[in-house]
């Protein structure tokens, strides 16, 4: 026998008891865990898309914000094709690798799919000399050459997974992200139907752990035709490869399309960086509630506690016990009562999470273990301080009082 | 040697107080057995209370050994009871998430004793009440003078000198509770001081020695 | 009188052929044929409706064109036209903007497309011969080789033989075109300084230019086949995942990242 040993005898001998206890604390650590795991995801999401990006500006329909860009799988909006071609045409540095795209939803085999149309550089590339000779005079943009030998050849995924850009791509030709592709079971080589349309699954695109491992990518102009969206975009990336590029890119654009929303990465980090404020601000007030609502719980379920166990706190005393252990007792047993929680609280959580996680965020989730230290400190913090003076009025219970039969 | 001089003991009430103990002092020799008798509300189990350390009187001082022991503090106080003292009660106050073994064990872990020597030692002593095989059970499996004895085994487990028992046959039927009187015969007869309190004056006939006590105060 | 109706015969068929041709080939057509045939730089106007804008930018194009006369030749092309689908997919401007000028040089290279112009742009779209044909072969995704001598400069030989083994090789003959220009002909002095090319050359100069306009290497005096095989290959791979590419790609050397 050792006083670990009495306090978990003590705890368990009515589970429902020890459930109802906790239940507060743990309800609160699970939320506090599901949001932060979320968060922290999407965050990584988001880096990851930036990353992927690149040194990038956005080009949107005036209605669409960048919230929307990145929160919804697509949006209503369009902007005009033929800012491809003023843009391509235009002598702003760093437009080289351009990325019309026209995103909406449609059905294969009863499953909800996000088809992106996009245009291939091929297609709008040459226009980039119809500048004349004072093509010659412009800075060297890195990546911008032509790999006219053939010698450097990425395959279609691989140009669209790095650098969001496609260099080719037949009429009924697709690319699927790593996800659909699993969910519809698709190859390369494979057939399939969208809109009363056959295609050709040109290749399956590596796992980005961004938006694009949900989607299929086909020609523009063909999804255009098939959907009666003529020469309309939902956006433009631009995608350059340098960050330097971007600062002269913004205004030379703004003045080229006035009536474009143009987004820079500035505004896109802004954006996230307030929601991700937001988020954080949520869970800081959810701890608030937790502690008080959680520590309220602990110590009126504490303090009933040391009412029901009077008698045995008197018969410890007669058997020699000083109001140190008595103290000591209680204060393992919140202890013990917070670890359960913590580790209880951060299972729960991490489970919502990942169920929640690719519903509400777009984003797979995984267990983040440095949570588990935090939810299992932070419940044993409550469940102690809680749980002081109660254990403290156990301490200095008259011993002849706590015998009594009444 | 257990003594108590002018004790008094006044509960404060909203409507007044209340005087448990008067005033009074005796003096029980080393290898007594003292029976305390008297009719519900005398006092008597607020005395033993007090001769144990775990009352406070009023006024008045208990004095053990020579130690008058609510002179020292609360932490002596406790260690005078590890090892001086062992109580025993009518309802057993056993701990009823603990097994027959681990009730015994509880004094021994409150003295610092390692596990192995708690174990060996509550073995012992279940035996000697005879319930080794017993030892598994929580109190709840066992019958009312299974538990007393379990008290019984559990209050021998720091070797007191001094036993102080309330009313120990209160719960017990006849046959049972004689038996628990002549575990006290034999461990007064190992040279400890037994303070019986008790009202039935069968048993109180059985000990050496009978204090009376009446409205607070000794009579007769 | 079967004379006259005979005339009349071979005008009516005469006519209606030549219309027939002005449908299945439609002006835009024509005219590019007739400006490559007459050498001649080719201003082209697409449009799709007629609106303010149109006739705002229609009234400079002509002004314009009435300034140049008889040196450049002209047509306006109505994309919606059905005659006229051909020009427009050649030029794939199904989605431009419209209006839209287009200057074709005789060499068939485009040195000028604008949705928005003034008179002094479309003046200046007329470039030297020599940026022309770069154009050109640019525009075809061709590497062009442009080599600069003349009779002051030396390693004029040394510079040709590598510049020939490159060419004469299978793997790279067909998508390469050389073109040969005097450092020293007033003429390309513009086109040069574009290329921020020392006119004032005592070695002949090589420079190498990927499509759409980069050059991605240049070699005074004698050129050497390998050398020029690696820089085509260091230009091909393109820029790094990282966002840099060795040798520092960006803009002022530095990388973003």
């Amino acid at each position: 026998m050792n006083w670990n040993i009495f306090v978990l005898r003590e705890l368990f001998q009515r589970k429902s008891k020890l459930i109802t206890s906790s239940l507060a604390i743990v309800l609160g650590i699970a939320a506090i865990v599901s949001i932060s795991t979320i968060t922290t995801y999407s965050e990584e999401s988001v880096a990851k898309e930036l990353d992927a990006l690149g040194a990038n500006v956005l080009i949107l329909p005036p209605e669409v914000s960048v919230a929307d860009y990145y929160s919804a799988d697509f949006q209503n909006g369009e902007l005009p094709e033929e800012y491809v071609t003023l843009i391509a045409m235009s002598n702003v540095e760093g437009v080289d690798n351009m990325s019309p795209k026209l995103t909406l939803p449609t059905d294969i085999k009863g499953n909800r799919v996000i088809l992106t149309g996009i245009l291939p550089k091929s297609e709008f590339q040459n226009k980039t000399s119809w500048q004349g000779a004072g093509i010659f005079s412009r800075p060297k943009i890195c990546g911008s050459a032509e790999d006219v030998f053939k010698m450097n050849q990425k395959l279609p995924q691989e140009t669209l997974a790095r650098k969001r850009v496609i260099t080719n791509l037949e009429h009924h030709e697709v690319l699927v992200g790593a996800d659909i592709a699993k969910k519809l079971h698709l190859k390369e080589g494979a057939e399939i139907a969208m809109l009363d349309s056959p295609f050709k699954v040109l290749a399956v695109l590596p796992t980005t752990g961004t938006i694009d491992d949900s989607r299929i990518f086909a020609h523009l102009h063909t999804v255009q035709a098939l959907t009666d969206k003529d020469a309309l975009l939902s956006a433009i990336e631009v995608v350059g490869c340098c960050k330097q590029v971007s600062k002269g890119l913004i205004s030379n654009l703004q003045s080229l399309l006035p009536e474009a929303n143009i987004v820079t990465i500035a505004h896109i980090v802004d954006t996230q960086v307030k929601t991700n404020a937001l988020m954080r601000n949520l869970s800081y007030l959810l701890l608030m509630i937790i502690v008080i609502m959680g520590g309220a719980s602990i110590g009126n379920d504490m303090y009933n506690n040391v009412y029901e166990r009077r008698k045995e706190i008197g018969i410890l005393i007669a058997l020699g016990a000083t109001p140190k252990i008595i103290l000591k007792v209680f204060i393992k047993k919140a202890a013990l009562l917070g670890l359960l929680g913590g580790i209880s609280g951060y299972i729960i959580g991490t489970v919502l999470a990942l169920a929640l996680g690719p519903l509400i965020a777009g984003v797979h989730v995984f267990p983040i273990l440095y949570l588990s230290i935090i939810a299992v400190v932070l419940s044993i913090c409550i469940a102690i301080g809680a749980s002081y003076f109660p254990a403290r009025y156990a301490s200095r219970l008259e011993p002849s009082i706590a015998l009594q039969e009444n | 040697m257990l003594r108590a001089d002018n004790l008094s003991k006044i509960y404060k009430k909203q409507d007044g107080k209340v005087i448990a103990i008067n005033n009074l002092s005796l003096d029980i020799p080393t290898g007594d057995f003292v029976a305390i008798v008297g009719p519900s509300g005398s006092g008597k189990s607020s005395l033993l209370l007090m001769l144990g350390g775990m009352l406070f009187p009023t006024e008045g001082e208990v004095i053990i050994n020579g130690e008058s022991i609510y002179q020292l503090t609360l932490n002596e106080i406790a260690k005078l009871r590890q090892q001086q003292l062992g109580f025993i009660f009518q309802t057993f106050h056993l701990i009823p998430y603990l097994t027959a073994l681990e009730n015994v064990q509880m004094p021994m872990l409150l003295k610092g004793l390692s596990s192995k020597e708690q174990a060996e030692n509550a073995e012992s002593l279940l035996e000697k009440v005879g319930l080794s095989d017993r030892m598994d059970h929580k109190p709840s499996e066992l019958s009312v003078g299974q538990q007393q004895r379990i008290a019984l085994a559990r209050m021998l487990a720091n070797n007191p000198s001094i036993i102080l028992a309330d009313e120990p046959t209160g719960n017990l039927d006849s046959e049972t509770g004689q038996r628990m009187i002549q575990f006290f015969f034999e461990l007064n007869a190992e040279g400890r001081t037994v303070v019986l309190v008790t009202h039935d004056i069968r048993v109180a006939e059985q000990a050496k020695n009978t204090i009376t006590i009446s409205n607070g105060t000794i009579s007769g | 009188m079967r004379f006259t109706f005979a005339l009349f015969l071979i005008g009516f068929l005469l006519t209606l052929s030549l219309n027939l041709f002005a449908q299945t080939s439609g002006s835009g057509t024509v005219s590019i044929q007739n400006a490559i045939a007459e050498d001649k730089y080719l201003y082209l106007f697409f449009y799709k409706e007629q609106n303010d804008k149109t006739a705002k930018l229609q009234a400079v194009f002509d002004q314009t064109m009435q300034k140049l006369g008889e040196k450049v030749k002209s047509a306006k092309v109505n994309v919606k036209s059905a005659s006229e689908q051909s020009v427009v997919d050649q030029f794939n401007l199904k989605r431009a903007p419209m209006p839209f000028v287009l200057v074709l040089a005789p060499s068939g290279a485009i040195t000028g497309g604008f949705s928005t112009f003034n008179e002094e742009q479309l003046l200046n779209s007329q470039i030297s011969m020599g940026a022309a044909h770069a154009l050109k072969a640019l525009q075809d995704h061709k590497l062009l080789i442009l080599t600069l001598q003349n009779s002051r400069t030396t390693s004029n030989q040394e510079a040709l033989s590598g510049i020939n083994e490159f060419k004469a090789d299978p793997r790279y003959s067909e998508a390469t075109v050389i073109i040969t220009l005097d450092p020293s002909d007033p003429q390309e002095q513009k086109f040069l300084n574009q290329l921020n090319l020392d006119t004032h050359l005592a070695q002949a100069t090589t420079v190498l230019i990927a499509p759409p306009a980069e050059i991605i290497g240049k070699y005074q005096g004698p050129t050497h086949k390998a050398q020029m095989v690696a820089d085509v290959q260091k230009a091909a791979s393109g820029c790094c995942p990282d966002g840099c590419c060795p040798g520092g790609c960006c803009p002022g050397g530095k990388c973003g990242k």
